[in-house]
């Protein structure tokens, strides 16, 4: 294969970090490359410098034999290289058609538009994929694997020859993994080099062909897949050994249930849901993305009212109108996209972690001052290990394991009995993974109830005592003791698909 | 290989309630949306109205719908391109007053008595005046609302300066723009006398079409939206915000100078205060048609029917016996009723992919 593009020795240097210290890497025509490291490793620099929106301080940018030392936007463009970024940065607004055809719309010498070419455009581009799409449809009304699709499409109406994509997976239900992967295969064929950025890569080695690790700013180096294990890349990415063993926190089986679900039901989502969840106990429900489980959790918070069943906390049975009756009786959750749903990112990590009790913070004329909200936040940053070196820093400042310990001290500010995370460790790194789940059995060990929804088993099967299964809605499976495996899981899953 | 999300693509089978509002409001998306629900209340107004007065029921009201709703349409037009792109401008008003003044004024200046000539100076200012609107805010990234209240003050100030202790009566202004005012393509008699279609028609139609192109057929138009819809999207995608902002900001212009003509025009006087504190009716007009304060949505058919709504509630209150003060109520009420309607609809669409940004 041709190589197509190499990087030089690139440094990177912003205040207080070395972002990219003498990084070398080189993709081939055709070659399906992914680039893993941890939060902060420096992966975004090097992205943003092939995309040229950074310039790199030292160290040259090869394509094909042409040497730069930095490239501008219109560069990266000019050269075929297509970046899709977490974001996916299409319009929500705007029709399927015109998403995929939005480059061509916009070209340079064209003022006007034609929708027959428009559409004929998008169809090639989705032909091209083997993916089909409605044409006319909203983009926005379409689900996130197809705004994916969308976007992939467009980077392929440009003579793209190097696609960059920056976490595709992470928002990603696993059924549209492997359209994902589908897609990429196709691209391969076509000769175009795909160089995945992420660090969720379990789901890749189906399709890399190299893996290349950064860590601290620095290449620890290229590996093939077959010389790698899920363990062996969490361990090159972090530096510490990821132990994935059964570590289950013992609780009385014979205890009365914080919690107790019965028959609960709403049309279209879920049906029939029943369990108890006991003091000290750690639940966890798997399944598919749209299988019920996020649905049933939101229910549980005061969102989404179920149609029939019944709640019960302690024996007596609750209804919640909304979240903050919920969070008032001891029930909170944790939801999983904590950029739009938990943080206040430009806010400060105090008023972050004490946003969620004003009430403790009012003084005895019922006002509220600074002094309460840091003596909380600083007690709760201690206790969860936010990295910071002040609770002054914006919650944006932090990589993304702090901002989700912050967005969790937030919710155990509220003393609450039982706490549902809608998977907690999505978008972060190997090392805070771990701490969270050490958070995690802290919380049962001090007797509240936990209910963990996750994609990775893994995550499950060393934290959980039972899992359930939610398959189309309903509970399909329940394991916990020696049943409780990453194997048997995965195997009814994939069943399931 | 199977067509791709076929399963999830359509919407859950929905609660009557919603699929009753689905069906009432349409289920057309970003673009059409709340198209039908406006033509509806549309139409029952007319029917309330001709109930109480069944004249009302006639070519002549109609006409008379099209004189005093014509000049406030091409306005409205303007200011749904800037509310496409995800801006609002509040000068129109005042750009719209101020056109007209230096067109009337050079007019008389240099003896010149044409339509053509006030028509070139009155869009001409207009645009300039949209253009320094787009710069600022391209230029120090401001905030559109803001940018466009302080130019509106800014004309206002000049304007009071200039023209406060004289403003430009009937008398004093050229013929041909007073004929402009009166002028008809047709006529038909009507009791004793006649009524006829205003020339009015023919600004409205042009400036109608050429919206409709602006946004639907030129790749700045589609740029428009796509910057309303997502602006980081937007700029990572290569769209020219200085030459996207230039366009609509001027296009909003050209069209309040167009309609400052057309108004003193029809209204014989050139006053600096005549117009302001109008630009709710207009605003209003342009959401009830259905764009969205946010951008990347709104279409020329409903701006033309949320100002008919305007112009209906404005000219027919009276009719049913109610005084024309209540102008301001109904027409605040409508544009709070249509905006939650689209906004529960945005909702209900977002609990579907469980998504409780808005709720």
């Amino acid at each position: 294969m041709a190589e197509l593009l190499r990087l030089e020795g690139l440094s990177k240097r912003y205040i207080g970090t070395q972002a990219l210290d003498g990084v070398d890497l080189a993709i081939a025509a055709g070659e399906v490359l992914c680039l893993a490291g941890a939060n902060g490793s420096g992966k975004s620099t090097l992205m943003k410098c092939i995309a040229g929106a950074e310039a790199p301080d030292s160290g040259k940018i090869i394509w094909e034999g042409r040497a730069f030392n930095r490239l501008k936007p219109a560069d990266s463009m000019r050269l075929g290289i297509e970046i899709i970024y977490q974001d996916l940065s299409v319009f929500s607004d705007l029709s399927v058609a015109e998403n995929i055809a939005f480059h061509v719309i916009q070209a340079r010498h064209r003022a006007w538009v034609d929708w027959g070419a428009v559409r004929k455009v998008a169809a090639e581009a989705l032909r091209e994929l083997g993916a089909s799409l409605p044409l006319d449809a909203r983009l926005g009304d379409l689900p996130i694997g197809a705004r994916q699709t969308a976007a992939i499409a467009r980077a392929l109406t440009q003579d793209c020859r190097l696609l960059v994509m920056d976490e595709p997976t992470t928002a990603l239900p696993s059924r549209d993994v492997a359209r994902l992967l589908d897609m990429v295969r196709r691209l391969k064929m076509k000769g175009i080099a795909v160089l995945f950025v992420s660090h969720k890569l379990d789901e890749l080695f189906a399709v890399a062909d190299r893996f290349a690790v950064l860590r601290d700013g620095r290449k620890i180096g290229d590996y093939a897949p077959a010389e790698l294990t899920i363990e062996r890349l969490g361990l090159l990415m972090t530096g510490i050994a990821v132990k994935g063993e059964k570590a289950p926190v013992e609780f009385d089986v014979t205890a009365k249930p914080l919690l107790s679900v019965e028959g609960l039901s709403r049309g279209g989502q879920y049906h029939d849901i029943s369990f108890a969840l006991r003091p000290g106990e750690i639940i966890g429900f798997a399944g598919l993305t749209g299988a019920g489980r996020t649905e049933i959790a939101l229910s549980l918070f005061g969102l989404n009212p179920p149609d029939a069943g019944r709640l019960a906390l302690d024996g007596r049975e609750v209804r919640f109108g909304s979240p903050l009756e919920a969070v008032k009786a001891g029930i909170v959750l944790v939801s999983e996209d904590r950029h739009s749903q938990g943080l206040f990112a430009r806010r400060a990590i105090r008023t972050n972690i004490a946003s969620s009790v004003y009430e403790r913070q009012k003084d005895r004329f019922g006002l509220v001052f600074g002094g309460a909200e840091r003596r909380i936040a600083e007690r709760w940053v201690e206790r969860v290990r936010v990295k910071t070196p002040s609770v002054d820093e914006p919650a944006q400042s932090l990589s993304g394991g702090n901002q989700q310990k912050v967005v969790l001290a937030k919710w155990l500010a509220t003393d609450p009995r039982i706490l549902i995370l809608d998977n907690p460790t999505v978008g972060i790194d190997v090392g805070s993974k771990m701490e969270i789940h050490d958070i995690m059995r802290e919380l049962a060990r001090q007797g509240r109830g936990v209910i963990v929804i996750s994609d990775d088993l893994d995550e499950l099967v060393i934290s959980c005592n039972r899992v359930f299964l939610i398959e189309a809605g309903a509970i399909a499976g329940e394991f916990s003791g020696p049943d409780l495996t990453v194997e048997r899981l995965s195997g009814r899953l994939r069943q399931v698909v | 290989m199977e067509p791709m999300h076929e399963e999830s693509l359509e919407p859950n089978a929905a609660g009557w309630r919603s699929r009753l509002l689905a069906q009432l409001t349409g289920r057309g998306g970003g673009r059409g949306g709340g198209i039908s629900l406006l033509a509806g209340l549309i139409l029952i107004y007319v029917v309330m109205v001709a109930l109480r007065s069944p004249d009302f029921l006639s070519l002549a009201s109609l006409l008379d719908l099209i004189r005093s709703g014509a000049a406030w349409t091409v306005v409205a037009l303007g200011v749904l391109v800037v509310m496409v792109s995800g801006g609002i401008d509040v000068s129109f008003l005042a750009n719209a007053i101020l056109s007209a003044y230096v067109a009337t004024a050079l007019s008389r200046w240099f003896g010149i008595d044409s339509l053509t000539f006030a028509l070139v100076v009155a869009i001409g200012v207009g645009a300039l005046v949209g253009a320094v609107n787009g710069l600022i805010i391209y230029l120090f990234s401001l905030p559109t609302l803001i940018t466009t209240l302080a130019m509106q003050g800014v004309i206002q100030g000049v304007l009071m300066v200039f023209l406060g202790a004289q403003p430009i009566t009937a008398s004093r202004m050229p013929i041909s723009l007073r004929n402009f005012g009166t002028d008809v393509l047709f006529e038909v008699p009507l009791g004793p006398g006649y009524i006829g279609l205003t020339v009015f028609v023919i600004p409205l139609v042009i400036a109608a079409i050429s919206t409709w192109l602006l946004l639907n057929r030129t790749a700045i138009g589609r740029a428009t939206y796509a910057l309303g819809s997502n602006p980081t999207a937007a700029l990572r995608c290569g769209v020219n915000l200085l030459k996207v902002n230039l366009v609509i900001y001027s296009y909003a212009g050209a069209l309040a100078g167009l309609m400052g003509l057309m108004m003193v025009s029809d209204i014989r006087l050139v006053d600096p205060v005549t117009l302001v504190g109008n630009e709710l009716f207009v605003l209003a007009a342009v959401v009830i048609g259905g764009a969205k304060l946010t951008g990347g949505a709104g279409s020329v058919t409903g701006v033309l029917l949320g100002m008919t709504l305007v112009t209906l509630l404005n000219n027919t209150l009276v009719t049913i016996g109610l005084s024309a003060s209540w102008n301001r109520f109904f027409i605040g009420f409508a544009l709070v009723f249509i905006a939650s309607i689209s906004h529960y609809r945005a909702k209900l669409r977002n609990l579907r992919q469980l998504n409780f940004d808005n709720i």
